[in-house]
């Protein structure tokens, strides 16, 4: 039963193309599968975390001042990930670049702490956090993918489309357009999928 | 008062946290840093005997195999491109010609168009800047010697007045202090 909180994430409740959060990141380092795929595991870190540790301290924190609480445990995992992209993938962390700060600001991850974790207890909490994490990597992995095959031909760096078609490819996929574009689509998907629109 | 109690002990545990964090990873960065230079160092100079930072990040004297003189120097410079900065290192030789172009690459944070401005790190452009010395590195319609990339004269641009200015600013210490 509680299991719900996890798969939520994923369709019903997926953070980007159901809550509609989070976009900015999305649109943003989805360029390419790698990017996106760092990305999300970046924000996944920290909503997981920041989702335990606001539960856990949810007694004890006056109501008056959560909000404040709750940014500084975010910011606090937000600058652990920060170090540790800078200390093990320093090229990843040079393509992500000003996004992996911005993380303190993604509504996702102050959305769930204030809707979500604030509430319930730390196990619900964080099956909540690891469903939404699961939803939004999902999401703007799938994007990632999508734009660099159809920009650049390639998957994870690898060539997977001709010459022919790198040569002439959809070139505007990569640039905020194609995003927004390819976003609209995928929004569209689900709502018929899921949604019954 | 709970809630000065409440917000003081948050920070300090944040605090605690992140300084632990700061003090395991910090080796790790610096290490990447180091190796990101010397290895564009001796791309540019394959028979270096060692180099010397002269400033801090961007500017090094090579030293020939006895390290008894300045064989050249390698700087690094960035300018605005059309997607960001472009950042790369140049060598140039005792005679201000330069003698060795490398642009990090995208995953290194070049942030230039697939197919348009990221032509400018295929040889075919680099080379064009070998053996030349300032006044020659303009586009040709300025009046220079550096044919641009078709539909990407923003990036072309871009990498000459990086590298004009990069010798104009640390030619000085071509000569030994």
């Amino acid at each position: 039963m509680r299991f719900k909180y996890f798969w939520n994430g994923i369709i019903l409740e997926n953070p980007v193309l159901i809550l509609m959060i989070g976009l900015c990141p999305t649109l943003a380092t989805s360029i390419s599968a790698r990017d996106a795929l760092g990305m999300g595991i970046a924000a996944s870190f920290v909503l997981i975390f920041s989702n335990i540790f606001v539960s856990a301290i949810r007694k004890i924190v006056p109501d008056n001042i959560r909000i404040p609480v709750f940014i500084i445990i975010i910011s606090t995992f937000v600058t652990i990930v920060d170090y540790i992209l800078q200390a093990y993938e320093p090229n990843m962390y040079k393509v992500l670049g000003v996004f992996v700060p911005l993380i303190v600001v993604n509504c996702i991850i102050l959305g769930r702490a204030e809707a979500f974790a604030y509430r319930y207890g730390i196990f619900d909490s964080f099956l909540d956090g690891l469903g939404k994490s699961v939803g939004f990597t999902l999401v703007i992995f799938i994007m990632g993918t999508i734009r660099e095959i159809l920009a650049q031909g390639t998957f994870f760096g690898m060539k997977v489309m001709p010459d022919a078609y790198i040569n002439n490819s959809l070139l505007f996929m990569i640039f905020p357009p194609g995003g927004f574009l390819l976003i609209g689509i995928l929004k569209a998907i689900v709502n018929k999928l899921f949604l019954n629109k | 008062m709970r809630q000065i109690l409440v917000l003081t002990s948050v920070c300090v545990v944040s605090a605690l946290l992140l300084s632990y964090v700061y003090l395991f990873t910090i080796p790790k960065i610096k290490e990447h840093k180091e190796k990101f230079f010397t290895s564009a160092l001796s791309e540019i100079f394959p028979n270096m005997g060692g180099y010397k930072e002269v400033v801090k990040d961007s500017c090094y004297q090579i030293l020939s195999e006895d390290k008894t003189k300045i064989i050249g120097l390698v700087f690094r410079t960035g300018e605005k491109g059309y997607g960001g900065i472009i950042e790369m290192f140049v060598g140039i030789d005792t005679l201000e010609k330069v003698c060795g172009l490398k642009i990090a690459s995208p995953a290194e944070g070049l942030k230039e168009t697939p197919g348009l401005g990221l032509k400018i790190r295929e040889d075919k452009f680099k080379n064009q800047f070998l053996g030349k010395i300032k006044e020659q590195i303009k586009l040709k319609k300025e009046g220079g010697e550096i044919e641009a990339i078709t539909a990407a004269t923003i990036s072309s641009k871009a990498v000459c007045d990086g590298i004009r200015k990069g010798i104009e600013k640390y030619k000085k210490y071509l000569k030994e202090e």
